[in-house]
């Protein structure tokens, strides 16, 4: 179906190659999971066989995309979109509709099908991505794994034959995930192409034919589905964390995390008293009565599925914002890190924004830069560096000015495996309380400590190993997925995900 | 986060009318000023405009006020340029000499603006943003155009929460407010929506938009007669004082 003969591309004012002699085939029936670190080139890549590379960013490529023995190069980008659509991992830039309605019926509006057709399509693709009754709903009010259902609805409905995803589960929390995967096992049924860019295998091992993995620009493996397990010693080498599922199966069994010993003294850094919170132009509480105790030296995970108050209760705890009833004690000083980071960034160089507002010496912030790995960057606009680079900033950031509260909303999300690894050891030898907002469970696994938030109060607080046997307590066994029912058989905690099987959409969205 | 003019599920005399009436309404009121340019006669149709949006729209008066505030900067701005710049009759400040026609000839602009705001606030407040971008393309708009206004609408409410965000990073690091606090924040958030833009046009075009000259729109709109009503007075009472003020 597609075919890359020898694609080379370096993006406008690089030198380095972002694609470097890429030749590969995609075939029909195909489902490929394309891995590596950040800045490998998937993303690159996936561009690149939609046509948006080079045609709308510049730069200079070699070689050859053929789609169906077509050049890529030679059609328009809207020209492929019949055959080709693709998500990408940010779902708030690709909806531009105001409603799920409309939102579906863009695509076939644009290839200015009739308007029978489009009805037919548009209601078609709502019911494969569970959002039937959505049609007048505001796309604003969706939680993101239903926005990311939405997006492939938009696609569905236009009918193409491969689906392109570009990491479309980076934001998501564990049930939007769930949501995600049957959307796209759904999906798979009428595509013939499937290429899927992920840091996170477990989720879609079950789907792939083939695995490939990119970095530098290079493919560095490309083997069969089927091949997979025998090269889990290769995965720390390609920067990608080795899927636990395979992990178990080889094994046998892993050793469960030890969850780090509580070294926190509750009660004595914040204390929170029966807290509610309204936004100005909203009709009800997002906190409702929340009364929860901090205390120093913490490492505490705060789940919860999005729109659960997680992120307005980060910014009640730092003082950004205050409570419409209930009372704030607070004995140290707080700091947020954002879920996106370039809204932080106000300066013009990676070491200013280290700067700013700090009281840090010049080798405090030398050591800072060095740790961080930002050291060659030090002159540089952080809105020139990649994803994972501007993470590292914004958390650099943060702790230059020393707190005693580190919020860090969302700290991996699309992050690759090394920028986690410098991410998480760094945090663990930070002196002060830590609270990361977070459904990653690689994160969860390194605090003690686990508040899990739903509908604007908290229902679990307690130690983080206990989190999720008490969940499955909750939910039932029933309502798990087939990796955590698994982890549970043989007595595994590793803070894998619990997916509820099914859940309804208007649980999904409260 | 801070009042924003988008669409709003209210009743309203306006509420009722069809979009395209309301698009020619409003860019009737604005020909109607673009033609003033003597104060007392834009205070006289910039009232009229500002009457009709707030008893026609249910607009209240309070939200009016805080859209005109954020404008009123640049018209401080009109009214001393024109004053600086306009010889005649006028006040000193040290070197500084402001003529009095200057000052009311861009207070007369600034007005005429007032109007114009009355107007778009009475269309966007009543009118879902999708019955606008449809509104222009029946009065003859390029769908492509249309669609921008349809965007801007949309991304509006992402936009206040992407200022808020980075107002709050900069609250954390105890940033004094001032002319430079605004800048920065105004900056980092253009940068970052510019991102945005980039990557909702591709996606738009990954989707087909503007494959072809035109699209098919499943959703149909048509012309009320009350619209008509509304719109025929306002191009008499217009027509009349335009001849009365020329001839």
């Amino acid at each position: 179906m597609y075919s890359l003969k020898s694609v080379s591309y370096r993006y406008p004012e690089q030198t380095t190659q972002a694609l470097s002699e890429i030749n590969l085939f995609f075939e029909e029936g195909e489902f490929v999971i394309l891995a590596g670190p950040n800045g490998g080139g998937k993303s690159t890549l996936l561009r690149a066989l939609m046509g948006v590379i080079p045609s709308h960013v510049g730069g200079a490529m070699k070689g050859e995309i053929l789609f169906r023995n077509k050049s890529v190069g030679r059609m328009r980008v809207s020209e492929l979109a019949g055959s080709v659509g693709i998500v990408f991992q940010d779902p708030e830039t690709q909806i531009t509709n105001l409603t799920v309605g409309e939102e579906v019926a863009f695509g076939p509006e644009n290839l200015c099908w009739d308007c029978a057709t489009i009805q037919k399509l548009t209601t078609e693709a709502l019911v494969l991505m569970e959002l039937t009754g959505f049609e007048q709903r505001s796309v604003l009010s969706l939680s993101g794994g239903q926005k990311q259902r939405l997006s492939l609805a938009a696609l569905l409905a236009m009918k193409p034959e491969v689906l392109i995803l570009d990491e479309p589960m980076a934001h998501l929390d564990v049930w939007g995930l769930v949501s995600l995967v049957g959307a796209i096992e759904e999906a798979k049924k009428h595509c013939k192409l499937i290429v899927l860019a992920t840091h996170f295998l477990d989720p879609f091992l079950h789907l792939a034919t083939r695995l490939i993995v990119m970095d530098h620009g290079m493919v560095q493996a490309d083997i069969a589905a089927s091949e997979i397990p025998n090269y889990i010693e290769s995965f720390e080498n390609w920067g990608i964390q080795v899927p636990q599922i395979l992990e178990m199966k080889k094994r046998g069994a892993i050793a469960p995390i030890q969850s780090p010993q509580n070294r926190g003294t509750q009660g004595d850094l914040i204390s929170v008293k029966d807290i509610h919170y309204r936004y100005a132009h909203d009709e009800k509480d997002v906190l409702t009565g929340v009364s929860i105790d901090f205390g120093w030296n913490e490492r505490i995970a705060l789940a919860g599925r999005n729109g659960s108050g997680k992120s307005t209760l980060a910014r009640l705890l730092v003082g950004l914002r205050k409570p419409t009833r209930g009372r704030i004690v607070s004995c140290g000083r707080g700091v947020l890190t954002l879920q996106y980071p370039t809204l932080g960034f106000i300066t013009a160089s990676v070491q200013e924004e280290i700067v700013f507002g700090s009281r840090l010496g010049t080798h405090e912030v030398a050591s800072l830069l060095d740790r961080f790995d930002l050291s060659r960057y030090a002159g540089k606009s952080p809105f020139q560096l990649s994803a994972g680079e501007q993470r590292r900033l914004a958390i650099a950031s943060a702790l230059a000015q020393e707190p005693d509260l580190l919020v860090l909303d969302e700290p991996t999300a699309g992050v690759d495996l090394r920028n986690t690894q410098i991410i998480l050891s760094e945090i663990k030898s930070f002196a002060g309380s830590v609270l990361h907002i977070t459904h990653d469970p690689r994160v969860v696994a390194n605090t003690e400590r686990a508040v899990v938030m739903e509908r604007g109060g908290v229902v679990f607080d307690g130690m983080q190993s206990e989190m999720e046997k008490t969940i499955v307590q909750r939910l039932g066994y029933d309502r798990i997925s087939a990796v955590a029912k698994l982890a549970i058989d043989q007595g595994l905690w590793r803070g894998i995900p619990l997916v509820p099987d099914q859940l309804s959409d208007e649980e999904e969205s409260s | 986060m801070s009042f924003q003019p988008v669409y709003q599920e209210k009743r309203s005399w306006f509420h009722s009318l069809d979009p395209i009436t309301k698009t020619t309404w409003v860019l009737l009121a604005t020909i109607w000023l673009y033609f003033l340019s003597d104060l007392p006669n834009v205070v006289l149709v910039s009232t009229l405009v500002l009457t009709v949006a707030i008893l026609g729209a249910r607009i209240k008066l309070t939200r009016y006020v805080k859209v005109v505030v954020s404008v009123l900067a640049g018209s401080m701005m009109l009214i001393l340029y024109q004053g600086i710049f306009r010889s005649g009759p006028g006040i000193v400040f040290g070197s500084v000499r402001l003529s009095f026609e200057g000052m009311r000839l861009g207070a007369a602009l600034s007005l005429r603006t007032f109007g114009i705001v009355a107007g778009g606030l009475a269309l966007s407040l009543t009118t879902r943003p999708k019955h606008i971008m449809l509104a222009m393309i029946r009065l003859g708009c390029s769908y492509r155009v249309a669609y921008v206004v349809y965007l801007a609408l949309r991304f509006l409410p992402v936009c206040a929460a992407d200022l808020q965000a980075n107002q709050d990073a900069m609250a954390q690091r105890e940033i004094k407010k001032g002319v430079g606090w605004y800048v920065k924040s105004v900056v980092a958030v253009v940068i970052t929506e510019l991102g945005k833009v980039d990557d909702t046009a591709i996606a738009m075009e990954t989707r087909a938009f503007g494959l072809y000259e035109f699209r098919t729109s499943l959703e149909k709109i048509s012309i009320a007669r009350s619209g008509v009503l509304l719109v025929a007075v306002t191009a008499v009472i217009m027509v009349a004082h335009l001849l009365w003020l020329w001839v």
